[in-house]
């Protein structure tokens, strides 16, 4: 099974923008699909009013709109925890899978699939970014508020992006997703720029928490044919969920890795442990009253976040992390906002501040 | 005045209204009524006294030639239990019954405050009874009752309709708060019952309700079994009934247990944080608390005095407390895993 591809039930279209290039070739993508014209995103948020769940009716709707607010943000991080130093291009948001631990869930103001056409602005504001600060690297990848790839058949964002970084010393482009669609990827020139990482999970998680997406198999025979198209490889075990026979079962997925994937081109593997603001928790339970992860200890972390209590999620890390390093010793594990104190318990050593995690991070893939 | 025999025929009302036999009017026909639970005492009292003051209003079914009651149920109720025979009314011209049931309704609500039951059965009637539409409704009777009119308010008040009798009954007594009774209604009718009567028997403020019900939905779906069978257990009925000791402390019981079984894991830890406490042993004015649930490192310790001597004891504890072997124990738990 692959990712489906997508096809909206409904269209709204912001005004200024609808007739630009990028909305007319979405627009003649689905002709069939009914467009409503918006002069505000609200109306067409407004339209989603009365839905018994406007979250999943948000991800059948598009909104083409105008980006108005900067496209390239920092990653917010969180309070009191090591974050990565990450900077999320904002060229789309929300995504058409329904994972039940997704953030957005409870995170976005316009919950529909929204994606911007002023793709010009996009390269404008990446031209004045990337040359604004020369000594610096940046990583920066798409795949923050939405899949980087469960859209792009239709949006096209690698085919844009990808070739765009490839000349780009001080800054190198994350792809991340859940999905097998990398077929668009294999002809790019990427010049090594880029990073294609796959968000993966145990099988059984996969099947209960992530409608939608693919078995970790084919992602990773995904991530085999970026590996042989030269791409870098990136993996996330993000969310961890603790269940019982956890653990034979993400041995798995890190053995399956090795399968796929030359620990050469692995340029990270992320783990982070399941965390959500603690307003998402009754939105899980009422959208996927089938979900046990809201059932795990999770307590208040210091940013107010449940989180797993922390001896649970230190063994996790730890265990993945000697797993993975048995495979091979040099492949540059991290973990996702943790503390000090995590950080050391699990992996033996600790970056100790953002500013350090995030200069590893970029050694690992500065030109 | 109280209930002689010359005075069974009801108060005397300075207007000409008709005498009904109590025996002729039907007290179990709710057709129009949706008094709930009432609180009969104050009436009983006030009407031994002084009588009636405003008449009940009957409507005649010609059928049956009964009365039906429109408005007046709590003093028809107090009527009959203080052996009045016949009653003075206002009888309702045969109107249609909707038109009826809003001046009863209206009376009520100028006179009192509605419990939520009472709300809930109101627009139960207007709904199913009298068929109104869902925007009559939200637009004149939501309101109408103090509710607003927010459409998911009348999907809630219509959905607290259908809940079982002792359920609405700790409802409209105000044991149970509606935020409770909303996560009720998504428990099966056995579930609710099963919860209703630990309540009762626990008598739980709002926020431990809202607590042991998640407790308990949580336990439920982690053992794949229902809230009715985790409260059978015998550990917990034990606790619950326990006739040596009193409510309270058979509540905090009852939620010990339940916690631990939520968060197994916690709990452990901080068995054993209390356990090297012990070894510890620090004198009372020194209390040792670690970091809200283990997340961090650090712990904190709180000397309180009021006297030099009191200082200086606290003093050699701290240095007793830096030489022992517990201290060790204390700060390899921030490092120890758990299975
Ligand atoms: S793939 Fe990512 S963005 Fe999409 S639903 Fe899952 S967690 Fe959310």
């Amino acid at each position: 099974m692959g990712t489906e591809i997508f096809r909206p039930q409904k269209i709204f279209v912001e005004r200024s923008i609808r007739d630009l290039p990028f909305t007319r070739k979405l627009l003649d993508r689905w002709p069939s699909v009914p467009v409503q014209i918006v002069s505000q995103p609200q109306q067409a948020v407004d339209a989603l009013r009365g839905e018994p769940d406007p979250i999943a009716a948000g991800k059948r709707s598009l909104l083409i709109a105008r980006q108005r607010g900067p496209f390239i943000k920092r990653c917010p991080g969180t309070k009191n925890y090591i974050c990565c130093g990450y900077r999320i291009i904002n060229a789309a948001t929300n995504c058409d899978l329904d994972c039940t631990y997704c953030i957005l869930q409870g995170y976005l103001t316009i919950p529909l699939l929204t994606v911007y056409a002023n793709l010009d602005d996009l390269m404008a504001q990446l031209d004045s970014f990337l040359s604004s600060g020369q000594d610096e690297f940046y990583r920066l990848g798409t795949g923050e508020l939405t899949d980087s790839l469960s859209l792009d058949p239709s949006f096209g964002h690698a085919r844009l992006l990808v070739p765009y970084f490839a000349d780009k010393s001080n800054a190198i482009l994350e792809l991340k997703t859940k999905t097998t669609n990398v077929e668009d990827l294999m002809d790019l020139e990427h010049a090594g720029r880029t990073v294609v990482s796959w968000s993966l999970n145990a099988e059984p998680v996969v099947r209960k928490e992530e409608h939608g997406a693919p078995p970790v198999k084919e992602r990773l025979q995904a991530a085999r044919r970026c590996y042989r198209a030269g791409y870098r490889i990136g993996f996330h075990f993000d969310p961890l969920i603790d269940y019982p026979g956890w653990e034979e079962d993400y041995r798995r997925v890190v053995e399956a890795i090795f399968q796929h994937v030359d620990p050469q081109a692995i340029a990270w593997i992320s783990l982070g442990a399941l965390r959500y603001p603690p307003q998402l928790e009754e939105i899980i339970r009422r959208r996927h009253p089938q979900s046990e992860i809201v059932l795990g200890e999770l307590f208040p972390g210091k940013d107010g976040k449940p989180r797993y209590f922390r001896p649970i999620r230190t063994r996790m890390f730890r265990k993945l992390n000697t797993w993975i390093k048995e495979h091979d010793p040099d492949v540059f594990v991290y973990l996702c906002m943790e503390s000090d104190l995590v950080w050391r318990q699990a992996l033996g050593w600790s970056p100790g501040n953002m500013a350090r995690l995030s200069r590893l991070l970029d050694e690992r893939v500065k030109p | 005045m109280s209930a002689s025999s010359e005075q069974k025929k009801g108060p005397i009302m300075p207007m000409q209204l008709p005498e009904i036999p109590l025996e002729a009017v039907d007290l179990r026909d709710r057709t129009l009524v949706i008094t709930y639970a009432p609180e009969l005492q104050s009436l009983r009292e006030s009407i031994a006294r002084v009588g009636i003051q405003q008449p009940p209003i009957l409507q005649k079914i010609p059928r049956s030639g009964r009365y039906r009651i429109v408005c007046g149920y709590k003093r028809l109720l107090v009527l009959e239990a203080l052996g009045f025979e016949k009653v003075i009314a206002h009888l309702a011209s045969a109107e249609n019954e909707l038109k009826l049931f809003l001046r009863g309704l209206h009376e009520n609500l100028g006179t009192r405050s509605l419990n939520v039951v009472e709300k809930s059965l109101a627009l139960d009637k207007l709904a199913g009874q009298f068929r109104l539409s869902r925007e009559e409704m939200l637009k004149d009777h939501l309101p109408a009752l103090g509710l607003g009119s927010d459409p998911k308010t009348l999907d809630l008040y219509l959905s607290l309709a259908r809940l079982e009798e002792p359920i609405k009954q700790d409802l409209a007594a105000g044991k149970i708060s509606i935020a409770t009774a909303q996560q009720l209604l998504t428990l099966s009718p056995e579930d609710r019952l099963a919860f209703g009567k630990l309540l009762t028997a626990l008598v739980l403020g709002k926020n431990r309700q809202r607590e042991f019900l998640s407790l308990l939905r949580d336990l439920s779906l982690k053992g794949k079994t229902s809230i009715n069978e985790l409260l059978g257990d015998p550990q917990i009925t034990s606790l619950v009934q326990d006739p040596q000791v009193q409510v309270p402390i058979r509540a905090k019981r009852v939620r010990e247990l339940l916690i631990r079984r939520r968060y197994p894991r916690l709990s452990r830890a901080a068995d054993e944080f209390e356990e090297i406490k012990k070894k510890l042993r620090l004198p009372a004015h020194l209390s040792l608390t670690a970091s809200p649930f283990f997340e961090g490192q650090d712990y904190r310790l709180t000397i309180t005095f009021r006297s030099r001597e009191q200082l200086a004891a606290a003093q050699k504890a701290l240095a007793a407390m830096a030489e022992s072997s517990a201290l060790a124990e204390l700060l390899e738990i921030t490092f120890r895993d758990q299975e």
